[in-house]
């Protein structure tokens, strides 16, 4: 499966390795850059990025002058800084990027907005794959080694969810929230039974996780 | 009341005064010069009379003369006076009386004297003089009249003229004084709108006043305190510039080690991760409180310091003060593979030697960050100047004056990768500060960069 590649151009290590390692549990393909110059250099040899996260204060090139480069190879652009004044996040949207995130930020928000700039895109993967279950988003379809197995609408949006976030612990409240909707009154109760259900009719029970206090992860 | 209209008040008040003092005192004077003039005439006329007729009758009247005769001769010679103001009697015989008044009823007269009254006759003033003449046994009263009606009218339109006159000084000098008061304390009304305008923040204005007087002095003294007000006015502007200025530096230098320790957290709590990924975490959030530790600590001395104005200097020996920076920097320089050379040409120095002692470590290190291994770091102290230089990567010229910012990095990615908070030049011009001197950087691109410490006070 071809996996969505993302270009992390970000000067402080630290910052850089812990986008890495979720963009990369999460199921992406992520490439760590430290240096504005460099983030050019590499995408006019390799133009084949989903997506660019850029650092707004860069040494060699700063991230809006990075932009045109992202822009001209077709790679959108979600800026990641610590430069909250209202100035820099005009100019970054004015310009052309499809997000903007202020450091300190949550690792969940950067999944999320992630995942709806390469949806806006077209670049979704339209393919999940976990093991050997395969989840197709268009035909709204599971296999598990080739056949075809029967989920009700929420099972599959449940799934859809943990698989997306992959390796990544949900709450119980978030994926109420995301998969039963905003207005849903429900209890977490429901996410449990439904869980349960995923569990048994695709022999997830090890890789859907329950972790204490957090909710589930699924891992793969 | 405005001062103004007070100033004038009493002003015309007194010229009120003044005037009507003066008219009464004239009025008095004429009128009673007048009248003595009347009195004083009438009396020597009627003296005058009465000693001819006095003479004529002594002549003709003798003792065996009769009494009929005598009157007649006595009628006679008031006639011959012809003076129609004239009036003989003969105790109530009235000899002669031209006129319609009886002078006896208002001047009963005493023998031997010469007296006189002012009487008011049927609306008339009239001035009666009279005297007593014997003549033979027989007393006589002769009078005479003046009509004085014109003296006392005459003063009475005098009184009326000097009240015109007076009202009409009183109404000319009431419009200069107007005038001139208004004039004199047009200053006044000048430095109260200006007073206004400061008042209302407008710091910039002065008053323009040419008078020398006391308001010209108030208006300078107003000058020197709105210049007071201003300069400190833009003290605290420019200080509150710097503050936010600091704040958003250090918002901006908070963030950076925050991201990295919530990434790390979040991360450690969601996220699938290997024993070995999990440590290095955990390693790299103890890394960024470390960083911040040391961020606040640096912060609290920079602050410490800003706050004390002056600290207590002692006199001391330089080669006290080189001895401790050495043995302070000689592991950090030996990690580096860089070496230290000082050429110590001074004797003594008024310091506080720890914190010298910091400012310098804070200088060798930036040197030695700035330095290749193997190169040299020369510390040269020298009449009142210790200067530290290094043959490191220079700094560029359009850095050289924020330096001494908070947070201001020449390279921000080399400076993070080195450890620093962007700190030391803030602290080591704080220190310079209190100890009198002054931080100088002299550098160029690929040559080194030489810090001078200033001492301005040292010969």
């Amino acid at each position: 499966m071809a996996r969505n590649r993302i270009l992390v151009v970000e000067d402080d290590e630290a910052i850089s390795r812990i986008i890495t390692k979720n963009l990369i549990s999460t199921g992406y393909a992520a490439v760590p850059v430290y240096d504005g110059c460099k983030a050019a250099e590499l995408v006019q040899m390799d133009a084949d990025f989903d997506l660019a996260l850029l650092d707004v204060m860069l040494p060699g090139m700063d991230g809006f002058a990075l932009l045109a480069y992202m822009k001209h190879h077709g790679i959108p652009v979600i800026y990641l800084t610590a430069k909250s004044d209202i100035d820099s996040k005009l100019q970054g949207l004015r310009d052309g990027a499809e997000d903007y995130i202020v450091k300190p930020f949550e690792v969940l928000e950067l999944l999320v907005r992630i995942e709806k700039v390469l949806e806006r895109t077209g670049k979704m993967q339209q393919t999940l794959e976990i093991g050997d279950i395969t989840i197709n988003l268009m035909e709204r379809s599971v296999r598990k080694n080739g056949a075809e197995i029967l989920l009700k609408p929420m099972e599959f949006n449940l799934l859809v969810m943990l698989a997306k976030n992959k390796n990544i612990a949900l709450s119980r409240e978030r994926l109420l929230h995301g998969v039963w909707g905003v207005d849903y009154a429900g209890e977490t109760r429901t996410v449990d039974v439904h869980v349960g259900q995923l569990r048994k009719k695709l022999g997830l029970t090890e890789k859907i996780k329950t972790i204490s206090k957090m909710g589930y992860r699924l891992e793969d | 009341m405005k001062l103004w209209i007070k100033v004038s008040l009493v002003a015309v008040i007194m010229v009120a005064a003044a005037v009507s003092i003066c008219n009464l005192f004239l009025l008095v004077g004429a009128g009673r010069s007048n009248l003595n003039y009347a009195i004083n005439s009438t009396v020597s006329a009627q003296k005058t009379n009465a000693a001819y007729w006095m003479n004529a009758m002594a002549e003709e009247i003798k003792a065996e003369t009769g009494a009929a005769t005598a009157r007649s001769l006595a009628r006679y010679f008031v006639a011959q006076l012809a003076d129609e103001n004239i009036v003989l009697n003969a105790g109530t015989d009235s000899i002669y009386n031209a006129t319609c008044i009886e002078p006896a009823d208002y001047l009963p007269l005493a023998e031997g004297k010469r007296q006189y009254i002012i009487a008011d006759v049927a609306g008339k003033s009239m001035l009666m003089v009279g005297s007593q003449i014997a003549i033979q046994g027989t007393i006589y009263s002769l009078y005479m009249m003046q009509d004085v009606t014109s003296i006392y009218a005459d003063i009475t339109e005098m009184a009326y003229r000097f009240s015109w006159i007076s009202f009409a000084i009183m109404f000319i000098a009431g419009l200069v004084e107007l005038l001139l008061v208004r004039k004199l304390l047009k200053p006044i009304k000048t430095l109260k709108e200006n007073t206004s305008l400061i008042a209302a923040g407008v710091y910039d204005r002065r008053i323009r006043i040419a008078e020398q007087d006391e308001i010209g002095e108030l208006a300078e003294d107003f000058n020197s305190m709105a210049d007071a007000v201003e300069r400190r006015v833009e003290e605290l502007k420019e200080e509150a510039a710097r503050r936010t200025l600091f704040m958003s530096a250090l918002t901006h230098e908070l963030k950076t080690p925050m991201t990295s320790i919530k990434g790390n957290a979040q991360t450690l709590l969601v996220t699938r991760m290997e024993e070995e990924e999990r440590e290095q975490a955990l390693m790299q959030i103890d890394a960024d409180c470390t960083r911040v530790e040391k961020l606040s600590q640096k912060l609290m001395h920079l602050i410490v310091l800003k706050q004390s104005g002056e600290i207590a200097l002692k006199e001391q020996k330089t080669s006290e003060l080189f001895a401790m920076v050495e043995a302070a920097c000689q592991t950090q320089l030996k990690n580096r593979g860089l070496s230290l050379t000082i050429r110590n040409q001074m004797d003594t120095l008024s310091m506080d030697l720890d914190l010298l002692c910091a400012l310098l470590l804070n200088l060798i290190d930036n040197a030695g960050k700035a330095s290749a291994p193997g190169q040299t770091i020369e510390i040269l102290a020298a009449s009142n100047v210790i200067s530290v230089t290094d043959w490191g990567g220079g700094i560029p010229e359009s850095a050289l004056p924020q330096l001494t910012q908070p947070f201001y990095r020449v390279d921000k990615a080399r400076s993070r990768k080195q450890g620093g908070i962007g700190l030391g030049l803030a602290l080591a011009e704080e220190i310079a500060r209190l100890h009198r001197a002054r931080l100088a950087f002299e550098s160029e691109v690929g040559k080194g960069t030489t810090v001078k410490v200033v001492f301005e006070n040292e010969a």
